[in-house]
């Protein structure tokens, strides 16, 4: 079964790596959208996609996130591209899956990579899922102390906050853009989540 | 006490739980009708470590609790409160199914107020039991409930 996923997902093929690193928001939205693009499955091979059971499902979603994400080599260090791949293993893990939810959307995977490219000199956040199948990015210091970005599919992003400020703990929440995520976040001095005990 | 399944914990990066618990644990679905399923602690007889113990055995016996999943510890009336804090009048009844007699029902929750539902998961409704950390076993809720009423 798992096979068959295996079969579906991108195979390796001479692809050029993407450019140096960049800032520029319209590039690296490019850069997000065309790694997807390679990880899709050709219109061949969709009726089998859609046959699919649940963990051929994860198994494809796991190689397609893997496939995008080894195409920005130049932007994230190994550590980082090791430590992505482990958790994308994990939030599509076949052991933990409620029967009913949906494995992880491609276009919100895209949206996440736009997010980790911003975000790549800081911590790396742990990964999450909604029921939807959006990808969830979070920096936490405690439970009462966290950032928590969902990854929309259409490319924008949702985060949710809370921080202790005198005592008493504060929480806000807002729609943004992955370049203007940090920038809306500046209420809550998000240096404290990101920059924390960074490995 | 409210089952949080793994996906609704929040991980660091190496995938260990370390950040409580997300909104979503406590958002009403379709499935739910208007109903937030809990567990009532007071229900079973003994202290409250004991009381916990017998509710996660009794969560265990009506649902499937994997070994990294949680659940959510709160006190009814501060969850009333921070509700009331943002003018939502919610009930807690108590709604015994077969599987669990325990079982109890938040009603009038808001659907879509996620701001309220991270205060509870950050505040009122924050303190967090690890499946793994409760001793092994599946225990049937008793028939009538422990709890008196004090006059």
């Amino acid at each position: 079964m798992t096979q068959l996923a295996i079969a579906l997902a991108p195979q390796p093929r001479f692809i050029p790596l993407f450019a140096a690193p960049t800032d520029d928001a319209e590039t690296l939205r490019n850069l997000a959208l065309k790694a997807m693009k390679v990880g899709e499955i050709s219109p061949v091979a969709r009726p089998v996609a859609a046959a699919m059971d649940t963990m051929q499902q994860l198994a494809l979603a796991r190689a397609q996130a893997k496939e995008a994400a080894r195409k920005f080599t130049m932007l994230f260090d190994s550590d980082w591209l090791t430590g992505l791949s482990r958790q994308i293993d994990a939030m599509l893990d076949p052991d933990e899956w409620i029967e009913g939810d949906r494995p992880l959307s491609p276009d919100s995977f895209a949206t996440l990579l736009l997010v980790l490219m911003r975000l790549r000199l800081y911590r790396r956040p742990g990964l999450g899922l909604t029921d939807d199948g959006n990808a969830v990015a979070t920096w936490s210091r405690s439970a009462t102390d966290r950032l928590i970005v969902e990854c929309l599919s259409n490319g924008r992003v949702r985060w949710i906050a809370t921080a202790p400020v005198a005592g008493v703990n504060e929480s806000g929440m807002m729609e943004t853009t992955p370049d203007r995520l940090v920038m809306t976040l500046a209420a809550f001095n998000p240096d404290h989540w990101l920059r924390h005990e960074r490995r | 006490m409210r089952f949080v399944p793994k996906k609704y914990l929040i991980p660091d990066e190496e995938g260990n739980p370390t950040g409580g618990i997300r909104p979503e644990a406590f958002q009403l679905k379709p499935k739910d009708e208007g109903r937030l399923s809990v567990t009532w602690l007071e229900y079973f007889a003994g202290d409250h470590p004991v009381q916990r113990v017998a509710a996660v055995k009794a969560t265990r016996a009506s649902l499937t609790v994997k070994p990294r999943d949680g659940f959510a510890v709160g006190q009814v009336g501060q969850i009333k409160a921070r509700c009331a804090s943002r003018r939502h009048q919610i009930r807690v009844v108590h709604a015994p199914v077969d599987s669990n007699k325990a079982h109890a029902e938040l009603l009038q929750l808001p659907e879509n107020e996620t701001i309220l539902l991270e205060e509870l998961a950050t505040g009122e409704w924050s303190t967090l039991v690890f499946n793994s950390a409760v001793e092994a076993g599946v225990m049937s809720a008793p028939e009538a409930a422990a709890y008196q009423p004090t006059q």
